[in-house]
């Protein structure tokens, strides 16, 4: 399966992962009209504790603590493709995930949405978006064997 | 070839069927369950009731899973008496079920007090789909409910009926609402934007008596407070908390306390039958003892762990603690292992508000022994984290406070062990 590695020795801060998040999961795909309007938000968020930045994004766990506590099912792994996949019509917000995801990569911020966000793995992608526009290789996709 | 057989079908046997399915295909899996249909989301059962979610979206996990899993499941069936020595379960059809295994995950029924006037028409409790179901068919009568409980399923019904646009007033003994989870400052929060939406809040004072309609004595008409006030209603919501059903267990020979007791492998006093859900006490890893803990995330887990040993594995079950995270009235809350309101003696609270948010962090010693989230729950999990690693926050618990807390915040070797864990 597809992973995500960070490497926190490199990371700048730049947030260009975001940004790109962002105009991926857009269905403009377009940078000025991503930012218009309806604006998605972004599944992955640079945390900081200066001078340390780590892009943070869910690491679709083998045995993934946010699929076991979900309420729903919303919250799902895909057995074949090892991703854990998050069914936005089934979520009711209730925020369990946020409370087991010991990444805090669940990310909800009240006001935006009732429906928290996190990282798909861009399936449509060769390379995720944040992968693909991070200038510094901080984070780096490794393909893996097997779910 | 063994037999497995399950009593209950909600979340603790979804759980139990995916850890023996990890380890015997072959088994048979009988699941006895009184319901109707597959197992659904029971914490959800508000939002069917306001219409947000169908009851295909209320289905939990795949519909397909018992047949995925080659399991048979007799729908709408009760086990009435548990032979433990001779392995064996009789249903209320008076047939026998034989087994070499056994689950009982037979879940917890709505606690009523002993007063006069529950049978009236217009009664309910609110804790699974023929409850809702019930209420709505009562909805075009309904203009003003009494929920008596504020506690999480009090608080949830009300909500939901208050979006239905009922009049809802809530009846709490303690001084405040969800007291056994929050802090009495945390639900002050919920309950100013409960009072904002209408809702009429009553403390320290439970429900006498319900009374009928003076032209319809059958129907719900009033309720009658411990201070001998009357209020009118013709809704009466019963949620004064629920009890683990161990009858089966209990009449069997089965060790009970509170609930069915359960060792670290979720195997009960007699060998070979095991116990999950709302319906055990199992281990606390908090309090280091066993104790009831009704949580949806813990019947699962406690099920995958029974399920696993029931087919020959040996796998401990961590242990639980008191968790929940929730949208209550639109404000979303989480709260884990000690509060406020029930830190041990010489805890440490850290603690910060703000307009409708506020943060508590509970600290024995250097270690976080419970938090509680209200507005801002996002590093919520991070919290959990320290809690459930048992880490020493001394170096950073300037920051435990800091609004920005995030992974970054947390030190190198936990942040280690975090994504070793993800990955093993």
């Amino acid at each position: 399966m597809r992973r995500i590695i960070h490497n926190e020795e490199v990371c700048m801060g730049c947030t260009l992962c975001q940004v790109n998040c962002i105009l991926a999961h857009s269905s403009e795909h377009s940078l000025i009209k991503a930012y218009r309007g309806m604006r998605p938000q972004p599944r992955i968020k640079l945390a900081q504790n200066r001078p340390l930045s780590i892009a943070v994004q869910c690491h679709h766990c083998s045995d993934p603590p946010c699929v076991n506590a979900c309420l729903t099912g919303a919250m799902h792994k895909n057995q074949a493709t090892g991703h854990v996949n998050h069914d936005r019509d089934r979520c009711t917000g209730c925020l369990t995930c946020v409370m087991a995801c010991p990444f805090g990569a669940i990310i909800f911020e009240p006001g935006k949405s009732t429906i928290p966000w996190k990282c798909d793995l861009c399936p449509d992608l060769d390379v995720p978006a944040c992968v693909a526009n991070c200038p510094n290789e901080a984070l780096v996709l490794e393909e893996t064997q097997g779910p | 070839m063994t037999k497995y057989l399950i009593i209950g079908g909600s979340i603790g046997t979804l759980g139990a069927i995916e850890g023996i399915r990890k380890l015997d295909l072959r088994g048979e899996i009988v699941v006895v369950s009184e319901e109707r249909q597959t197992p659904y989301s029971r914490p959800s059962i508000g939002k069917y009731l306001e219409g947000d979610l169908s009851e295909a979206s209320l289905g939990f996990g795949s519909s397909d899973f018992w047949a995925t899993n080659d399991v048979k499941v007799l729908h709408g069936s009760k086990a009435v008496s548990l032979d433990a020595e001779g392995k064996r379960v009789q249903l209320d059809d008076g047939r026998f079920l034989t087994f070499d295994k056994l689950l009982l995950a037979t879940g917890a029924k709505p606690i009523l007090p002993r007063i006069n006037g529950l049978e009236k028409v217009g009664v309910h409790t609110f804790s699974g789909l023929s409850d809702v179901q019930a209420i709505r068919g009562q909805l075009s009568r309904a203009h003003q409910a009494i929920v008596v409980g504020g506690g999480l399923i009090g608080v949830a019904a009300a909500e939901a009926l208050v979006n239905l646009k009922i009049e809802v007033a809530v009846v709490e003994l303690r001084n405040w609402l969800l007291s056994l989870l929050l802090s009495r400052d945390a639900a002050a929060i919920i309950e100013g934007a409960m009072r904002q939406r209408g809702v009429s809040i009553m403390t320290g004072l439970s429900v006498k008596e319900v009374e009928g309609r003076k032209d319809q004595p059958s129907e719900v008409g009033k309720v009658v407070l411990s201070d001998d006030s009357r209020v009118d209603c013709d809704l009466v919501i019963m949620a004064v908390g629920v009890t683990p059903r161990k009858e089966l267990a209990a009449q069997a020979g089965v060790k009970t306390n509170r609930g069915i007791l359960v060792d670290r492998f979720m195997e009960t006093s007699i060998q070979g039958i095991y116990a999950c859900g709302d319906a055990a006490e199992g281990y606390d890893f908090l309090e280091a003892k066993n104790q009831v803990l009704a949580l949806w995330p813990l019947a699962r887990l406690g099920g995958r762990v029974a399920g696993s040993n029931m087919a020959g594995g040996k796998t401990e079950y961590p242990g639980g603690i008191s968790m929940s995270a929730m949208r209550y009235f639109g404000i979303p809350v989480v709260s884990a292992g000690n509060g406020a309101q029930t830190a041990p003696e010489g805890s440490e609270i850290l603690s910060s508000s703000s307009k409708n948010a506020r943060r508590e962090i509970v600290l024995v010693g250097d270690r976080v022994v419970g938090f509680t989230l209200v507005g801002d729950v996002e590093p919520a999990g991070l919290f959990l984290n320290l809690l459930q690693t048992r880490t020493v926050v001394s170096a950073f618990r300037s920051t435990l406070l800091d609004p920005n807390f995030s992974f970054a915040n947390l030190p190198e070797s936990l942040r280690r062990r975090t994504l070793m864990e993800a990955w093993a």
